[in-house]
């Protein structure tokens, strides 16, 4: 036989041989036989040199093409045989991923509702330049009172239930019935233009469904030599369309009465049931929510300022009754309450912070 | 403040509704607080006719009455007794709403007998108590006609809550007056009294010459008087607004004291020992008042006395003593502006609310004393008869009220807003100010019924309120230019920063009352006597906090009672150490209790779960400082917590002697006990206010960073300890070696228990070293570690294991 044709039937011999095998130690003997240190190409390599010169080139070059494919055809054989055993092995390997996780920590933390509406209602004063002020819970009768023009026997000493606390050096200590007190204390530590907001906790000795004894209120003030009512006018509208994130808001101002300022507004959104749900920003009911006026000229005067170079306004609102007509929530009491359903339910996820530019809540 | 809608008619000529009226005083400052309107509260009930009563098939109380309606005939099911044929009745039909029972009227089976409509009751319609039977109507009444035709109940009840400054707004004719400024009517004419006397009052009537403050009284004695029970109008009117007839002498001083905000007070003459004298009481005098409750007196309380001693609390409250009857023969009538502020303080002091106290601290017309006095005499002499006196008064005349000087400007000013000048005064004067005109400036007299008027602002005031708000044009704020800056303190960044943290490791956020009860604070040992509450609202609530976890507790326990077993919850606020602003602070605190949720211990198909442990809140302290870029050599651990802490499984982390930055660790279980919690229970608290300021660098860039191109080595260590070393000690002595390349150093098992000798432990530990100039050859590595052994050996009088 011609060495020529022994070549050839050989090629047909490995491909008959290896598509016939079925496991990967058939095709590594396969592989010894052929292609291993006495292998029959091996021994057909090892004969190239003994060749006449004339066949010599072709013999070499057919033997090298036939170990090169022999070896690529092994490889390909191996990896599909590694494949299929592996498909087969691990077929039998399977769960039940349909078994339920745990919440994670993230899941399962969440922040009160008190705290989110706070730091919203920062987010959209913050876009307006107001700097955030705080003051202390206890305060002094000048401070929560006299300063803010309601002296001693003033019948609006009435209209609220002040919580008392022993006198320290003659000095009445009280729990701060409202955020106003920080009013006078930053009249008093800057100079104008003066424009903050000072959420916090508030104090009246009052309980019931609409009425706990401690509350949560921002206040508002704004001193400038060229404040005012319209000025006013337009803080509240922009604070309350951005707050509840509607793009027009029907509003009522009435004229009311607070001591520490003159003139004073009481401003009131119009709102409207809608399948128990209460829609905020158009109807035919009005909201009380929050209470607002030109700062009192004795208030100024109280603080060392003169009236006539200085004005300003303030505001102030809840800051419970406001997440309470945004998120809907019926009873203050329960804010204060820790009842974890509660929580679970009205409380926020982690990463849902407040933001102006990622939208103020979900 | 109620008043009736034709009571207000009296003062105020106008066409308009009771519904624009309302619409107009909640604008002009006086808020609506309720219009009970009959016509609108009515208007779905009619007069019916019953053509035929019989029994109820299934029920003996019930009839069933076929009625001629005004929607034709039909039957419905009816239980009054006095139901009987041919009576004309009120008919209730389906769709409307009965007042007295606050319910809509729907379709309904009675007893599987259909019911399409109702018969009313007097109390139904909140007509009276009355519920003995439906309410009969007169027998000539049309079927068909509308309810209201046929009740005296018809006229509108408005109630205003009236601001503490508009003393004036507390008499009916005081609104009528704003409501014609405001362009709602116009205000009808008063008539003065003309009314004089034929003789003089024969007891003394006398002011003390000590008393201080300005006082004015005025006194009118009628003998002879028959004090019957009032007239029918006057009665109703009266009842409209809330209050019980009594009898004609008392009626007209009430009558008065909403119609005119004129509080009087009647005496009966005949029961006056000697004469009256107006002073200060002595100390330890009383007086039984008209609301038949004694009242202990002081030197601060004026008062209107006799022989017998006080008998009226001058400007409050009369005595019973002297108070009339029916049997009242002779009255005098008193009529007096006292001090406001003497007033209130009397008030407070006894803890007395009525309407005369209500007005005469707030402030009364200072020219309607001896007016009103004689209004009130015509009104009853008119009822009552008798002989009226000459008036007899005592005091000086209170002083008017300073002018104001108003620069027109203010408005503007104030406001945003100019108004013509005309329009100015014309509002003005219709609210009573009197007014001189001086071009640009205008001089102004307080009309002597307002005293809330003291400055321009307070014009101002009176001009928007008439003029309406929505004149009011909105004004965009300036801001300012570029990028904003940061608004927020670094200690409310905190705080935010804190809360989030904490909720994102499983704990739910609470905000708790900054008052506990004193109960807890003892347990505590918090019992700071500064911090009570002088008026708590319950013992519950009477002590300031000086820690949140004495609520986070109560919290737990509470959904502990309901069935929760896991619990995390956390409080980010105040508390107090005493009453100066220093002395408030912020802490972090959280309570978690059953299996660690939210940290992989949750309880599922895995397992069991893993329950809460100290490391636990040991973690959420450490979150915290760590978010605040303390690291974990910055801060020591020493384990003298305080008393409500467990004593051996609780840390202090602190920053030197003094700073305290957090206690972690578990509830000392005699506080659990305190609350009655069985279970362990582990808390922390992080003092906010003590975490160190991080101070403003220049620059915000970091320190250079070259990442080593060299493989880490990682060593495991194994040594037995005394017991009682802390790994922070270990391991901090193996961080202060001087070399550079000890990378990472961790506590990787501790073991006590078999194969270790007793009082010791092994601890393993693992480190990591990081070359990076070059490879290390094995002898270098064997140098480390042999220093590390030796450092360890030597300091810990510890043991390498084999």
């Amino acid at each position: 036989m011609n060495k020529f044709d022994e070549i050839s039937k050989l090629k047909e011999q490995i491909t008959r041989v290896i598509s016939k095998v079925q496991t990967l130690d058939q095709l590594e003997s396969i592989r010894v036989a052929y292609l291993g240190k006495k292998g029959t190409i091996t021994s057909l390599l090892k004969k190239i040199s003994l060749q006449s010169p004339e066949d010599r080139k072709d013999f070499g070059e057919q033997v090298n093409i036939l170990k090169r494919k022999t070896s690529e055809e092994i490889d390909r054989f191996k990896s599909n045989l590694f494949n299929e055993e592996l498909t087969e092995k691990i077929s039998k390997n399977k769960i039940d991923v349909t078994l339920p996780i745990p919440e994670s920590g993230i899941d399962i933390g969440k922040i009160h509702p008190i705290t989110q509406v706070t730091e919203e209602i920062i987010e959209i004063f913050s876009d307006m330049d107001f700097d955030i002020a705080e003051g202390p819970d206890i305060e002094n009768d000048h401070n929560n009172f006299n300063a803010l023009n309601i002296p001693e026997s003033h019948p609006a000493r009435q209209m609220v239930d002040t919580f008392y606390l022993p006198q320290v050096g003659g000095e009445t200590r009280l729990l701060r019935t409202h955020t106003s007190p920080v009013q006078i204390r930053t009249m008093l530590s800057k100079k104008p233009p003066i424009r903050i907001i000072a959420p916090g906790r508030t104090y009246r000795s009052d309980s019931d469904q609409t009425h706990t004894p401690m509350f949560h209120q921002v206040e508002g003030l704004v001193i400038d030599s060229d404040s005012n009512m319209g000025q006013l006018k337009w803080v509240l509208e922009e604070f309350c369309k951005a707050f509840f994130e509607v793009p027009s808001i029907k509003m009522r101002l009435r004229p009311s009465y607070f001591p520490f300022t003159e003139p004073s507004l009481e401003v009131d959104i119009a709102c409207h049931k809608s399948n128990n749900q209460l829609i905020v920003g158009e109807g035919e009911d009005w909201l009380e929510v929050l209470g607002s006026g030109m700062v009192h000229p004795q208030v100024l005067r109280n603080v060392n300022l003169d009236p006539s170079v200085y004005k300003g306004f303030a505001f102030g609102m809840g800051i419970d009754r406001l997440a309470m007509l945004k998120y809907g929530m019926t009873d203050l009491r329960a804010f204060f309450d820790s009842d974890l359903r509660w929580l679970r339910h009205y409380g926020f996820k982690v990463f849902d912070i407040p933001s102006l530019s990622k939208g103020l809540s979900e | 403040m109620k008043f009736t809608y034709s009571w207000l008619m009296d003062h105020l000529e106008t066409n308009y509704t009771v519904d624009k009226i309302c619409d107009q005083l909640n604008m002009i400052g006086l808020e609506v607080e309720d219009i009970d309107n009959p016509i609108q509260k009515y208007k779905d009930f009619t007069v019916c006719e019953v053509k035929k009563v019989k029994k109820h098939p299934n029920a003996d109380k019930l009839n069933l009455c076929e009625l001629k309606t005004i929607n034709g005939n039909c039957e419905v099911v009816c239980g009054a007794d006095n139901v009987r044929t041919g009576m004309k009745a009120v008919f209730a039909p389906e769709g409307s709403f009965i007042p007295g029972i606050g319910i809509k009227l729907q379709a309904t089976k009675i007893r599987g007998v259909n019911s399409s409509g109702m018969l009313l009751s007097e109390r139904e319609l909140l007509l009276s108590d009355q519920h003995d039977g439906i309410l009969e109507l007169d027998k000539n009444a049309k079927i068909g006609d509308s309810l209201i035709n046929h009740i005296k109940k018809n006229d509108p009840v408005v109630e205003v809550a009236i601001t503490p400054n508009r003393s004036d707004a507390l008499g009916v004719r005081g609104i009528a007056r704003d409501l014609s400024a405001a362009g709602m009517g116009n205000l009808r004419l008063f008539e003065n009294s003309k009314l004089k006397g034929n003789y003089e009052i024969e007891k003394e009537i006398t002011l003390d010459k000590d008393l201080k403050e300005d006082i004015y009284a005025s006194f009118i004695l009628i003998k002879n008087v028959k004090n019957t029970e009032s007239p029918l109008w006057l009665k109703d009117r009266l009842e409209a607004v809330g209050l019980r007839s009594i009898n004609a002498l008392v009626d007209v001083t009430n009558y008065l004291t909403f119609d005119l905000n004129r509080p009087l007070h009647v005496f009966d003459y005949d029961k006056i020992e000697k004469g009256l004298n107006i002073r200060k009481a002595i100390k330890g005098e009383k007086i039984i008042a008209l609301d038949d409750k004694q009242y202990q007196l002081d030197q601060s309380i004026t008062v209107i006395c006799d022989e017998n001693g006080p008998e009226s609390i001058a400007g409050i409250i009369g005595g019973q003593r002297t108070g009339c009857s029916s049997e009242t023969k002779n009255v005098l009538i008193e009529s007096a502006i006292w001090d406001k502020i003497n007033i209130a303080n009397t008030g407070r002091k006894l803890g007395i609310i009525s309407d005369a106290r209500y007005r005469n601290e707030r402030g009364i017309d200072k020219s309607f004393i001896d007016q009103g006095l004689k209004k009130a005499v015509e009104m009853i002499h008119k009822i009552c008869g008798g002989d009226i006196s000459h008036i007899k008064s005592v005091g000086s005349s209170p002083k008017p009220f300073k002018t104001i000087d108003f620069d027109l400007g203010e408005i503007e000013r104030l406001l945003g807003i100019t108004y013509a000048k005309k329009e100015i005064l014309s509002i003005l004067s219709s609210l009573g100010f009197q007014i001189v005109d001086e071009g640009k400036s205008i001089n102004i007299t307080i009309p002597s019924w307002r005293h809330d008027i003291s400055e321009q602002a307070c014009i101002v005031e009176e001009i928007m309120r008439i003029k309406g708000t929505d004149q009011i044009i909105s004004t965009p704020l300036n801001k300012s230019i570029g990028v904003a800056s940061r608004k927020l303190s670094s200690a409310f960044k905190n705080r935010s920063s804190a809360k989030r943290i904490l909720a994102s490791r499983g704990l739910v956020e609470t905000v708790s009352y900054s008052f506990i009860s004193d109960k807890f604070a003892k347990l505590f040992n918090h019992m700071n006597e500064s911090l009570i509450l002088l008026n708590p609202i319950s013992s519950e609530l009477n002590i300031m906090r000086q820690s949140l976890l004495p609520n986070l507790i109560s919290s737990i326990k509470k959904n502990n009672d309901r069935g929760y077993k896991d619990i995390s919850l956390f409080e980010v606020s105040h508390c107090y150490e005493g009453l100066e602003i220093q002395d408030q602070f912020d802490s972090a605190a959280g309570v978690r209790i059953g299996k660690a949720i939210g940290q992989g211990g949750s309880e599922d198909w895995r397992g069991r779960g893993r329950d809460t442990d100290i490391y636990d809140v040991k973690e959420d302290v450490l979150s915290i400082l760590r978010a605040f870029g303390i690291k974990d050599d910055n801060y020591k651990i020493t384990q003298d917590t305080p008393d409500y802490y467990h004593p051996g499984k609780s840390g202090v982390i602190r920053q030197g002697p003094h700073n305290i930055l957090a206690y972690f660790g578990e509830l000392h279980p005699k506080i659990s006990k305190g609350f009655d919690i069985e279970d362990s229970l582990f808390c922390f608290e992080v003092f906010m206010s003590n975490l160190p300021n991080n101070k403003k660098k220049k620059s915000k860039g970091r320190e250079g960073y070259r990442p080593s191109h060299f493989m880490p080595i990682s060593r495991d260590f194994a040594f037995i300890f005394d017991e009682d070393i802390n790994a922070e000690d270990i391991l901090q002595t193996i961080k202060r070696i001087k070399n550079t390349m000890i990378d990472n150093v961790k506590v990787f098992d501790v073991y006590s228990g078999k194969n270790i000798p007793e009082d010791k432990k092994s601890v393993g530990i693992n480190i990591t070293i990081q070359p990076y100039e070059k490879t290390l050859k094995d002898t270098e590595i064997e140098n480390i570690s042999n220093m590390i052994i030796s450092e360890i050996t030597n300091k810990f009088d510890a043991q390498i294991r084999a």
